[in-house]
């Protein structure tokens, strides 16, 4: 059963109105975007602090095709980049201010936030840090295996891509859009209500 | 229909009136053209269906001469034999191919193409080649390349086809039409071990048969046809030695002498000035839906005036670093492979693709900005990439990438070659001691295995080199390049990678004088009433094109001079 799509038949409830994939995918190809832009700020950052991760001196020992990979420095970024990823999703959906539900900058864009299901109240933290795992998890362990253990990189990616696929299934297969993300984490995905403006009908 | 002759009752004697040795290309061919009408076909094929081990250990033998491949990769014995694993290039025969030249030893036919001409067309439809249209000009026009931009006469571009992968075998293509046809039974597991004939040694009295089993029979037939390759007909004809004790139809000691092949090695290297230089015509590409291939040659008249057998040259770029690389991918080869790997259902093979493929794409990953949501390379990665030259950076990015954009770059503007390798087939001089014989050991039927002694002439060697400077001559004169040939003159050693075309033929030459060939014009052994050869075995040159058109053209020929006799 889809709690989602119960709601959006129950007529005492507010009525949601589960936003269309294409555009949630649109909004999420924006949040990555503006927080890529985000994350290669703060690497040049730590470049210009602690040293540059990846160098390309033949003298420093780089074989192959002459680069060297300075691993520390790279488990550094990677920390911080998961902590500022997780920082901009988690905060974006738990956030509480206003009557609106709250949304990511490429939310707001398309028009759409995060709810609970059953009513319009944001969720909680710990809703929105299950949504971000579900949604973020295996990136940020594919990227985080890269570096203690290449050599699972690629069943690892293969693994990914079946969890990516499985979510994008079920969400086009969920009457209210929710994938497996949205339900395990209780969340759905909604069109952003109109402010009524003045003048308008109630 | 098609039998299992390991079921058919030991000791039998079975009547035929058209007995066919092999079912391989040459077989198959005349087998079809029966199909349908009251004539009784035998069919005896020493394979099964499928590969089989052990009787594909029949063909073992001892090569002696030339380097040669192991005798028993060099033809498949199953059902549609060789056909089952061919390279599909075909061309006809050109009309001087079949007539003698002075300065060429044991030179010419006895038949020209226009007895041939009629037949090609079926033939080309029995092996499934696209189109009969075999000029240059009509291509030219069509083809998005060019042939080379040489001047003066010297030089010809030749065009060959290739049949398509799925339309190759002759077991796939032409089964369900065995199969239908009721007067025409094709025999598994049936191996010939010996041809008797009448104490004249004038007709052809019983084929005997054997199969790995034990089981043993007979086949009585007013015609037979050898049909089981260039090697294994001449085997068959001298291991036939229990009545006549250099075998049937070897009076005149020529069965198994005059094997020929197509010998082929790098001759040369061409290095163009302009490293874009278009050689796209002499590669498989395709033309609609018809595949080509073309390569160079010396025109008829040069040859003649510089008396020299033909030798082709095809043109293998060896193309710049990264192209190189591209072109011989094995990632972008897996990435291929995913789709028909998918559309098929082969689970087990589309893992591995995609593990290949995804194992590529993840080496990439550590010069990625780890955690970030979309791939973003290290700001140090980006100010490298963007300091590099084109050849630089692809070092930096994953092959798979690399290979896709190395490609698509060529594509659009052409790759980058660095030298062209000249790869040369000779249709090599006919030459009675390049031979075939019976070896000192047996196969489990008792048959004796074949030795091979095969060899080439000086004028072979001569001709090769003598074409290439010619080439060279032609391709600096129109300012295209230079061209190093890497074979002496002398009688030294053959170059290392020479190789033949797996092209067995000659070793029952045709003539119409029993002197100088073992079968007639009309393929007919001589001397032997009811003995007809088919295969390329009966060729006395090898020709400029490729054999399998022409064995085909020859058996659907001698199906109807049969017809004639059975009517």
């Amino acid at each position: 059963m889809d709690p989602g799509a119960e709601t959006a038949r129950g007529g005492r409830k507010p009525v949601e109105i589960h936003a269309a994939p294409l555009g949630r995918l649109f909004a999420f190809l924006v949040d990555a975007l503006l927080l890529t832009g985000v994350v290669f700020a703060f690497s040049m950052a730590l470049d210009a602090t602690v040293g540059p991760a990846v160098s390309f001196r033949a003298e420093e020992g780089g074989a192959g095709n002459g680069f060297m990979i300075h691993r520390d420095r790279v488990m550094l970024a990677w920390i911080l980049n998961v902590a500022l990823g997780a920082g901009y999703f988690i905060g974006s959906w738990a956030r509480r201010s206003g009557r609106d539900l709250p949304s990511t900058p490429g939310q707001r864009l398309l028009r759409i936030a995060v709810g609970r299901t059953g009513g319009s109240r944001p969720i909680t933290l710990a809703q929105a840090t299950a949504r971000w795992l579900l949604l973020m998890g295996p990136v940020s362990l594919c990227a985080l295996l890269g570096i203690v253990a290449p050599a699972s990189r690629a069943p690892v990616a293969l693994a990914s891509l079946a969890w990516y696929l499985i979510l994008l299934v079920t969400t086009l297969r969920s009457p209210a859009g929710r994938g497996l993300h949205d339900r395990f984490s209780g969340s759905i995905v909604t069109v952003r209500a109109r402010r009524a403006g003045p003048g308008s009908s109630p | 229909m098609i039998v299992d002759s390991r079921s058919i009752p030991h000791g039998s004697r079975i009547e035929a009136d058209l007995c066919i040795v092999g079912a391989g290309a040459a077989g198959i061919s005349i087998a079809r053209r029966f199909a349908g009408t009251s004539t009784r076909v035998v069919v005896l094929e020493s394979g099964g269906e499928a590969f089989e081990a052990t009787t594909q250990d029949l063909s073992r033998g001892e090569n002696v001469g030339l380097p040669y491949f192991p005798l028993d990769t060099a033809r498949l014995r199953w059902l549609g034999g060789t056909t089952n694993h061919w390279g599909g290039i075909c061309r006809p025969m050109d009309p001087e191919d079949f007539e003698s030249k002075a300065w060429i030893p044991n030179s010419g036919w006895p038949i020209a193409e226009r007895d041939l001409e009629s037949y090609y067309e079926p033939a080309r439809v029995m092996c499934g080649v696209s189109s009969g249209d075999w000029g240059l000009e009509t291509w030219r026009q069509r083809d998005r390349f060019k042939p080379l931009p040489v001047r003066g006469d010297r030089l010809d571009t030749r065009i060959a086809q290739i049949v398509s992968p799925e339309a190759r075998s002759f077991r796939i293509t032409h089964r369900a039409g065995i199969q239908a046809a009721r007067n025409v039974v094709l025999q598994c597991h049936a191996n010939v071990t010996e041809i008797e004939t009448n104490s004249e040694g004038t007709l052809a009295t019983l084929f005997h048969v054997a199969t790995l089993d034990g089981n043993r029979y007979t086949v009585a037939a007013r015609q037979g046809v050898l049909a089981a390759g260039g090697i294994e007909n001449p085997r068959i004809l001298l291991a036939s030695n229990r009545q006549w004790h250099e075998g049937v139809g070897n009076r005149n000691d020529l069965v198994g002498r005059f094997f020929l092949e197509h010998p082929r090695f790098v001759g040369g290297v061409l290095v163009p000035f302009d490293r874009r230089l278009s050689v796209g015509l002499y590669d498989h590409h395709k033309v609609g839906a018809v595949r080509l291939l073309g390569y160079l040659g010396l025109k008829q008249a040069t040859r003649d005036q510089e008396q020299l057998v033909d030798v082709q040259m095809s043109l293998h770029p060896t193309l710049a670093g990264s192209f190189q690389r591209s072109a011989e991918s094995e990632d972008m080869k897996a990435l291929h492979a995913l789709v028909p790997a998918l559309r098929q259902g082969h689970i087990h093979q589309l893992g591995g693709h995609l593990a290949r493929v995804a194992e590529d794409l993840t080496s990439w990953q550590a010069l990625l900005i780890p955690g970030a949501p979309l791939p973003a390379p290290f700001p140090e990665v980006v100010g490298k990439l963007m300091r590099s030259t084109p050849f630089e950076a692809q070092a930096l990015i994953p092959d798979l990438m690399g290979d896709i954009a190395a490609r698509g770059y060529a594509k659009k503007f052409g790759a980058p070659i660095e030298s062209i390798l000249l790869r040369t087939r000779i249709n090599a001089v006919p030459n009675p001691d390049s031979r075939v014989t019976l070896g000192d050991d047996r196969d489990p039927l008792g048959i004796p295995r074949v030795r091979l002694d095969w060899r080439l002439t000086s004028l072979d060697r001569h001709s090769v080199r003598r074409s290439l400077e010619v080439l060279g001559s032609e391709v600096g004169r129109a300012g295209l390049g230079r061209v190093r040939v890497m074979l002496d003159d002398h009688d030294g050693p053959w170059p290392e990678d020479l190789a033949g075309g797996w092209h067995h033929m000659g070793t029952t030459r045709m003539a119409d004088d029993p002197r100088w060939g073992v079968v007639d014009r009309n393929c007919r052994v001589h001397g032997i009433r009811n003995l007809y050869i088919a295969g390329s075995s009966v060729f006395p040159t090898a020709g400029s094109g490729t054999p399998t058109l022409t064995i085909v053209a020859l058996a659907l020929r001698l199906a109807d001079h049969l017809k004639g006799l059975l009517a």
